[in-house]
């Protein structure tokens, strides 16, 4: 159907950054960092308050530009490719963006199509089943005529996700999807972009402040501290309990997960008593 | 029974039917989705209805207003033999005079500027995603009165300066506000907030001028800081014309990224809408409709506040635009007819009228928008 371009995997797909510094003002965030996203995985970069994810995940998406350095998008420097283009390639999901008032799910959603439009062109059928296959993923066929402002916070995430779903886009980038979500809606948006990620081999990248559905749903960790990497890799490998400490600068027991055996996060605060297995080491 | 339209295939969730009963449930299962889908497309589809049903109404209402504002406008009376000739341009004496060379220029003029100031609103509000961020809030109507009244006050005996010190007084405005807001970019917060501190400078430059008129000229310029389409020529009307013309191409053109940009900043961006360029040219295209509109017609209150909202408000899947451009036609228009016929306080500049229409529509509007967010 429409989506067949985006299933089969290109081999020359790849996003990277290239010793890129991005600052805001005066403040430098991230001082030369370099990153390759694996293609068709889902990444989450985790981190403190303040370490930059946010900023390297609008860096790659294109929001920001970085001071030096260059982000490269299947080869080419992201900068310099054509606005319309890159929005073909890369769907970027602000953290709680707003509704105009009164607009319908299906008049949003629709709006994903944008990058594929061009001017005085009409509404053309490729377009609208890209739309109906973005609702139908997401589980919100049924809110099609629905306006936006009158659904839950969960439903309305869904239909951000949609309207980023029939961008229809390789690389889907998203900044704290489950924020403000109860932890059923953060299982269900979780759970979709895993769906999406196996069925379309779509690459994910997300910023998330919840190690544990990091280490649960994300295939690669990227653990950030004030702009630096200070480790990347595999869930399993990537988040133990010296991390946690040089990362968020606590302690934590970090232990098999009963059920998935993804390493399970246990933060500890200074009134509970201190692990017993670290203090012989 | 919501049969799962949620996940697509290859996510493993449903077993693979491998007995006939299995067959025809994984049949059932495709025919809901495909009568789902069916239902969708229709809705997607469907409701564009309401839009053409309101844009008919208000062309109608627009022809009829057109109509009632040559029949009814001023005290002459005509017979009704020789208003068609003069309609065309083609009557005689006192027919020609009154319809083609007076009434027809000021009811087309009316309805033009009235687009135009429709148009503009609408521009800055999608643009700077606030309904008070309007041309005439944030300084253009303020800039292009110290011109007017500049001219009126200091040079009386010059007619046509009139416009043209209004569009400098405009453009002055604009670029001091765009330069005074400028940081890299345009902030649209900035763009208010200095908008309407300048505006208040302008305004006690404008009251400052008139303490120096003589009586007439006080007259003079408080009448076209109220604004009015009375004395309209065919000159203006014609620029009014070439300005709409401009305006549809334009929205045209805009068309797309301004509903990409409603999404905010980064959305827009994200779906490939260049949003600073955007920014810029929709900001200078809607200043310069709203300044050279002002040039013609005089600042007419609120119309560019209000007309974008209601046309929102009146039909959420729009086609918006097109709304706010008759609305704005039709409440000039319907402003000017009652500031020529309305008894006891008739004739009074048109502008006079679109507050006094204008003013409670918002307050209305405003308040039930407070009352009915979030």
């Amino acid at each position: 159907m429409t989506q067949t371009d985006t299933l089969t995997v290109d081999p020359q797909q790849e996003l990277r950054a290239e010793a890129i510094s991005v600052g805001y003002g005066d403040h430098l965030v991230i001082p030369a960092l370099s990153l390759e996203v694996a293609t068709g995985a889902v990444t989450a970069l985790i981190g403190p308050n303040g370490c930059g994810k946010s900023t390297l995940l609008r860096t790659l998406a294109r929001l920001l530009s970085p001071r030096s350095g260059t982000v490269l998008l299947d080869g080419h420097d992201i900068h310099r490719l054509p606005t319309k283009q890159v929005a073909r390639r890369l769907g970027i999901l602000p953290q709680s963006p707003l509704a105009p008032e009164s607009i319908t799910v299906g008049d949003l959603v629709w709006r994903g199509r944008h990058p594929h439009q061009r001017l005085g062109q009409r509404r053309s059928t490729v377009d609208e089943e890209a739309v109906l296959d973005a609702l139908e993923a997401t589980g919100c066929a049924e809110l099609v005529d629905r306006r936006v402002d009158s659904l839950s916070g969960g439903q309305r995430q869904r239909v951000w996700i949609s309207m980023a779903l029939a961008q229809q886009t390789p690389y889907l980038l998203l900044d704290e999807p489950t924020t403000f979500l109860d932890i059923a809606h953060q299982l269900e948006v979780l759970d979709l972009l895993i769906d999406l990620n196996q069925s379309r081999g779509t690459t994910i990248v997300l910023v998330s402040h919840d190690l544990n559905q990091a280490a649960r749903y994300a295939d690669v960790v990227v653990a950030m501290a004030q702009g630096r990497i200070l480790g990347q890799g595999h869930p399993g490998e990537v988040i133990t309990a010296e991390l946690v400490s040089q990362v968020y600068g606590i302690t934590a027991e970090v232990m098999p997960h009963p059920v998935t055996g993804h390493p399970l996060v246990l933060p500890l605060g200074r009134h509970d008593p201190r692990p017993a297995a670290r203090d012989d080491t | 029974m919501t049969v799962s339209v949620g996940l697509g295939p290859g996510t493993g969730r449903i077993p693979p039917p491998s007995d006939a009963a299995g067959t025809t449930r994984e049949m059932t299962r495709e025919l809901t989705r495909e009568t789902t889908r069916a239902a969708m497309r229709a809705t997607l589809r469907a409701d564009r209805r309401q839009g053409v049903l309101a844009v008919s109404v208000l062309v109608v209402m627009l022809v009829g207003a057109l109509a009632a504002s040559i029949l009814l406008g001023g005290s002459a009376r005509i017979a009704w033999g020789d208003i068609p000739p003069a309609l065309v341009g083609r009557g005689r004496g006192l027919a020609q005079y009154v319809i083609f060379e007076t009434r027809l220029p000021r009811a087309l003029g009316a309805a033009l500027g009235g687009a135009t100031f429709g148009l503009a609103g609408l521009f800055y509000q999608r643009v700077i995603r606030n309904p008070l961020a309007t041309p005439d809030i944030i300084g253009i109507s303020s800039g292009a009165s110290v011109g007017a009244v500049a001219v009126i006050v200091l040079t009386p005996s010059a007619g046509l300066g009139i416009p043209l010190a209004s569009l400098l007084g405009a453009t002055v405005m604009i670029a001091l506000v765009g330069l005074l807001s400028w940081r890299g970019g345009l902030d649209s917060y900035r763009v208010i907030l200095i908008g309407i501190g300048m505006s208040a400078v302008a305004s006690a430059i404008t009251s400052y001028l008139m303490t120096l008129a003589s009586l007439k000229g006080t007259e003079a310029a408080t009448r076209w800081s109220i604004g009015s389409v009375a004395g309209l020529t065919w000159p203006e009307v014609g620029l009014l014309c070439g300005l709409v013309l401009f305006g549809a191409v334009a929205a045209s053109v805009f068309s797309r990224g301004l509903g990409a940009l409603s999404l905010g900043d980064d959305v827009a961006a994200g779906l490939g809408t260049r949003v600073g360029a955007l920014r810029i040219a929709v900001l200078v295209v809607g200043a310069a409709l709203a300044a050279l509109t002002t040039s013609a017609v005089g600042p007419i209150a609120f119309v560019s506040l209000i007309c974008g909202p209601i046309a929102t408000r009146l039909v959420p899947r729009g086609p918006h635009t097109v709304l706010t451009v008759l609305l704005g036609a039709l409440l000039v228009l319907g402003a000017d007819i009652l500031a020529q016929n309305a008894p006891l306080i008739s004739p009074v500049p048109t502008g006079v009228l679109t507050s006094i229409l204008g003013a409670p529509i918002f307050i209305w509007l405003m308040v039930r928008n407070r009352t009915g967010a979030n």
